[in-house]
C-alpha cells in the first residue's frame, strides 16, 4: 500500500485528469482491517486521495461498520443496484459526478448480482440487474452533460463485458470480483475495461484520449506491478505501522 | 273627494339579487388604444421576469463553460480491486 501511494503521487504530478478508484471488497478480510472495523483501509484510501469505491459482497458482511465508514470517508461509497428490498431505493449513493481537472466525470457503482452477496449482506437488501441499472444511470449521468462515464463494477468480468456490449455511452469499466488481472487492453465498442487482480499487488491503469469535440480517440488499459521501483510512501508506511502495532500478539505454539 | 290613490308597491329586490345584477352588468370596455389595467401591469412584469431568467441562465452557462477546459484531453484512471483488507503486501 505504501508503494501504491508513491505510484499514485507520481501520476498526480503528471496529470490533472486523474481518477483513483477501487472496485470493491477493499475494507475487510484481514485481522488489521477487521479489528479496526475497516478504518485502517478507509484512512489509507483517504490519504491516497481515492475518489470512490464500489460496494463488494465482502464489504456488506460488516454492514454496520461499512455504513459508519461510508459516512466518515472523504471518498464516495457507490452502488446503484444494491437496494432496500421493501422500497427499491439504493442503500448507498448510486453515482457521483466529479470535477476532474475541470472536466465532469460520472462514476456509477455496481455490486455483484450473483449469489455471493446474499451470503454476506443483510436480508433486507437485494441487488438489481447490473445491465438494466447501468442503462438507467448512464442515461441519467449523460443528461448531466458529463465528459466521461465510468462504471465502477464489482459485478465480475463476464458481467462487465455484457454491460459494455449492451449499454451505450460508457467510457470505461473498472472491474473487480472475478480476480482477473487484465494486463492488456480489452475494448468492446467504445468502452475500455480494466481489472487489477486482487490483494493490492497491482495498480490498474486506464487511459482514454479525447479529441476537442469530446470523442474518444484511443484507449488503453493495463496493470502496473508495484515492485521495489516504487519506494514506500512514509505517511502510508507510518499508518500501516500504527495499525499493525494495535494487533494482539500472535500466540506462539509451545513444542 | 278624490279617492286617495293607493300607491302601487314595487316589490323590493333582495339585496343579493341587486348585487348580482350589478356584477352581471358588462364592464365598460376600454376605449380603442387603451389597455385594460391587467394588461397594463402584467405584461411588463412578465416581460421583466423573462428577461431576468434569460440573464441568469446565460450567466450560468457562461460560468460553466468558462470553468470547463476545452481541447483534447486524456483521462487517467488508476484502480485497485479485491484488496480485502491488506495493508502490507508489496502493493
Amino acid at each position: 500500500m505504501a508503494r501504491r501511494a508513491t505510484a499514485i503521487k507520481n501520476y498526480r504530478a503528471k496529470t490533472p485528469y486523474l481518477l483513483v478508484l477501487d472496485a470493491g471488497d477493499a475494507l475487510f478480510g484481514q485481522p488489521v482491517s477487521d479489528i479496526s472495523q475497516g478504518k485502517a483501509l478507509t484512512e489509507a484510501m483517504d490519504l491516497m486521495g481515492y475518489n470512490a469505491m464500489a460496494i463488494g459482497e465482502r464489504d456488506t458482511g460488516h454492514w454496520d461498520e461499512l455504513l459508519a465508514r461510508s459516512r466518515e470517508a472523504k471518498f464516495a461509497f457507490l452502488s446503484a443496484n444494491l437496494v432496500y428490498a421493501n422500497t427499491g431505493k439504493p442503500v448507498f449513493t448510486p453515482y457521483v459526478v466529479q470535477n476532474v481537472g475541470g472536466r465532469k466525470v460520472a462514476i456509477i457503482g455496481l455490486s455483484p448480482a450473483d449469489d455471493s452477496l446474499k451470503a454476506f449482506a443483510p436480508s433486507d437488501v437485494t441487488v438489481k440487474d447490473p445491465v438494466e441499472t447501468a442503462r438507467e444511470y448512464v442515461a441519467k449521468a449523460r443528461a448531466e452533460n458529463v465528459d466521461a462515464v465510468v462504471i465502477l463494477s464489482h459485478a465480475g468480468n463476464v458481467m462487465d463485458r455484457k454491460i459494455a456490449t449492451e449499454v451505450q455511452g460508457i467510457t470505461a469499466i473498472v472491474g473487480g470480483h472475478s480476480y482477473d488481472l487484465l494486463q492488456e487492453t480489452l475494448r468492446l465498442g467504445d468502452t475500455v475495461i480494466g481489472q487489477a487482480g486482487y490483494g493490492g499487488e497491482w495498480l490498474g491503469e486506464i487511459t482514454v484520449d479525447f479529441d476537442a469535440d469530446g470523442k474518444i480517440v484511443s484507449a488503453r488499459a493495463g496493470v502496473i506491478p508495484l515492485t521495489e521501483e516504487y519506494a514506500d510512501d512514509p505517511e502510508l508506511a507510518a499508518l500501516a505501522a500504527r495499525y499493525n502495532a494495535a494487533l494482539p500478539p500472535t500466540p506462539t505454539i509451545q513444542p | 273627494m278624490a279617492k286617495k290613490r293607493k300607491k302601487k308597491q314595487v316589490p323590493k329586490q333582495p339585496q343579493r339579487t341587486a348585487q348580482a345584477a350589478k356584477k352581471a352588468e358588462p364592464k365598460p370596455k376600454p376605449k380603442a388604444g387603451e389597455r385594460s389595467p391587467i394588461r397594463r401591469w402584467i405584461a411588463p412584469v412578465a416581460l421583466a421576469l423573462v428577461v431576468v431568467a434569460a440573464l441568469i441562465t446565460a450567466q450560468a452557462l457562461i460560468r460553466r463553460n468558462a470553468a470547463r477546459p476545452t481541447g483534447p484531453w486524456t483521462l487517467t484512471i488508476l484502480h485497485t480491486t479485491d484488496v480485502e483488507g491488506y495493508l502490507d503486501p508489496c502493493g
